[in-house]
């Protein structure tokens, strides 16, 4: 209920600071134009641009008006349960991903498959740390390559995911399962988000997890949408993972 | 290890990243009050002030097309003091000889920088050819061209519309006076709410989704002191010429590869290439159509630059141009971008570029030897890349 008032103050001091903002614009549009048309007796050029002026000013607070009263609208819509709902199962995501998986104990770890995961991923993380500390600081800089970053550490993460999800699709995953192999999946690439040498192939390995989409139902891809959407913003994504995206947003839709 | 250290040590660690986070703009600050003090404060006199930007920026320009081709993984393009000077070339000799007008001939040459890209961008990205050697044989063959356009001679510039377009103060009349330049303290204003403004609303925005946001009191500092300097500066402007063209020039692109590297996805494979090529690919961007983008946009604000630099100077010759590809990479290596590649922002080179500047037009005012200020801006790249490479390999993140 708290965090519900917190979005409203924020909404609304949105509007406050946008209107303020635009208010702003229209009176400095309007100021120029009209000291450039008071001008144009000196010369007859300032007429058209002072009158430019002045009709970008109406234009823009007629524009204005109609933004201020759309967000306004919005602003007083109601709330629908599945995105309350959504908010809360987004926590519960939250919580998993913040947790680094080292902490969590087996009985934390939802099912055999995720223990595998783990597996694939360690082993990831200390070859790619091994790569970085066998390196010398010149290799990579100024374009070059043989530097970690080209270690076929990287490759061999990708191909043993993707031969991991393969056979668990092959042998038939049960929805918490998948839900559990998604949620770990896309929450290693968040917790590792600051580690330039191994982030890039485990983001990239977010696009292993669609054939795995089908498994969950509506409201867990839902959960991991929201997720993946507070973490990685539109600008954030790239082809693969907008399609996972994309395609996590339809499975929500299909059953609700 | 207790909570009172866990806390201690949180907190040190906090002090330190945002020390790391700010270092370039207090060696900014630093640079600054040093020049001022040695000058006696003519560094900050209004006419100075302006012209720290005015003469930086083909910098600035040249910088933000450069961040694109370092992002990638930390390649450089040293091709473009050289189309710098081809651009202008070809822009001076049209003006003198062709009698098109000057709107259409700025057209001309930013298609021909433009031609210029598609080829080196085709050539490194998609045959392959290294960067380095490519843009390295661009640097001679544009060079060449360039003297062969101008005739080995210094090509003078009469079109005035043509020097307008990018020289000309902004007066407004019934605003501007002689004495003061109200326009440009009105602009400024603006500029301080646009700032103001768009920090809160991204605030906003980010707490609405849920995305981590730094401390709001440091933000809001930060925001402030911000807001002061554009004022101040402003108003120094206003007590010189006011707002000069090229000023709006600069900002334009700035804020559009601002807005580019870090609001869209475009601008994320920039960062993804120089992260992990093959990782980019799996994540369905051709790599090879980022390489190429980078070097044509590098062209492009290369053709740009010439044209700038022309109408500041009011002349081309055959020398001009010369070194800028190094105050580009210098700006955007000190700025904070990673010789590695997959790091680095517009704000950096910003801050990059107006540190050079600073020191260049410092030693100058101090009166120091033009050799000296080669030897300090040597001094500065190095040590800004020894930063880099020795935090890269200590943490081993960029």
């Amino acid at each position: 209920m708290g965090n519900n008032n917190s979005i409203q103050n924020d909404d609304l001091r949105s509007v406050i600071v946008k209107s303020l903002f635009r208010v702003v614009v229209v009176v400095a549009l309007g100021f120029f134009g009209i000291n450039l048309i008071k001008e144009s007796a000196s010369d007859s050029r300032f007429l058209w641009i002072g009158v430019v002026f002045i009709a970008a000013a109406v234009f823009f607070l007629a524009y204005s008006v109609f933004l201020a009263y759309r967000e306004y609208q919005q602003m007083t819509l109601p709330k629908t349960e599945n995105s309350q709902e959504a908010e809360v199962n987004n926590d519960a995501i939250k919580n998993y991903a913040e947790d680094d998986i080292d902490t969590k104990s087996d009985t934390d770890i939802a099912c055999d498959e995720v223990v595998a995961l783990t597996v694939i991923y360690e082993d990831y993380i200390s070859k790619a740390s091994l790569a970085k500390e066998k390196s010398s600081p010149m290799e990579g800089l100024f374009g070059s390559k043989s530097s970690p970053k080209d270690s076929p550490c990287h490759e061999d993460f990708y191909s043993a995911l993707k031969d991991k999800l393969n056979s668990f699709v092959d042998v038939g995953i049960s929805q918490e399962s998948a839900m559990s192999v998604i949620a770990y999946i896309i929450s290693s690439s968040t917790i590792h988000r600051k580690d330039t040498l191994v982030f890039p192939m485990m983001y990239a390995a977010i696009g292993l997890i669609e054939p795995l989409i089908d498994k969950v139902d509506a409201s867990q891809a839902m959960t991991i949408a929201d997720f993946f959407e507070s973490n990685y913003s539109k600008s954030d994504r790239l082809p693969v993972q907008e399609r996972v995206y994309k395609a996590l947003v339809i499975r929500s839709r299909e059953e609700t | 290890m207790s909570e009172k250290a866990k806390a201690l040590k949180n907190r040190n660690s906090s002090a330190g990243s945002i020390l790391k986070k700010y270092s370039m703009v207090i060696a900014l600050v630093v640079v600054f009050v040093f020049f001022t003090l040695l000058t006696e404060g003519r560094l900050i006199l209004p006419q100075n002030l302006s012209n720290l930007l005015l003469q930086n920026a083909y910098v600035l320009v040249l910088g933000c097309g450069m961040l694109l081709c370092i992002l990638t993984g930390g390649n450089v393009d040293l091709s473009i003091g050289s189309t710098v000077c081809l651009i202008g070339a070809l822009a001076t000799q049209m003006l003198a000889n062709t009698g098109l007008p000057a709107i259409l001939i700025i057209v001309i040459s930013i298609a021909i920088a433009g031609v210029i890209g598609i080829a080196q961008g085709w050539l490194i990205g998609y045959v392959h050819i290294p960067p380095f050697i490519c843009t390295l044989a661009g640097m001679f063959l544009f060079r060449g061209l360039g003297r062969v356009v101008l005739d080995s001679k210094t090509i003078p510039i009469q079109n005035q519309l043509y020097l307008d377009i990018f020289t000309r103060y902004i007066n407004i009349p019934g605003i501007d006076t002689e004495d003061l330049k109200v326009s440009a303290i009105i602009f400024g204003v603006l500029a301080a709410i646009i700032v103001t403004a768009g920090t809160i609303l991204g605030r906003i925005k980010k707490r609405k989704n849920g995305y981590a946001m730094e401390n709001g009191t440091l933000a809001y500092i930060r925001v402030a002191l911000i807001d002061a300097l554009i004022v101040v500066y402003s108003i120094q402007l206003a007590n010189y010429k006011g707002i000069s063209v090229m000023l709006l020039w600069i900002i334009a692109v700035i804020l559009i590869y601002a807005y580019i590297t870090s609001k869209t996805a475009f601008g994320r494979t920039f960062y993804a290439v120089g992260g992990n090529e093959k990782a980019t690919k799996l994540s369905g961007i051709d790599p090879r159509r980022v390489y190429f983008s980078a070097y044509l946009s590098m062209s492009l604000m290369a053709g740009l630059s010439g044209l700038l630099v022309a109408a500041r100077i009011g002349s081309v010759n055959g020398d001009s141009g010369s070194s800028y590809e190094m105050d580009a990479i210098g700006s955007c290596f000190i700025g904070g971008a990673s010789a590695y590649g997959g790091s680095g922002s517009v704000v950096g080179i910003v801050i990059g570029a107006i540190l050079l500047g600073t020191i260049n037009q410092g030693m100058s005012i101090y009166g120091l030897d033009n050799n000296w200020q080669y030897v300090v801006k040597g001094v500065v790249l190095l040590l800004a890349v020894v930063f880099d490479v020795v935090s890269n390999h200590k943490t081993g993140k960029s």
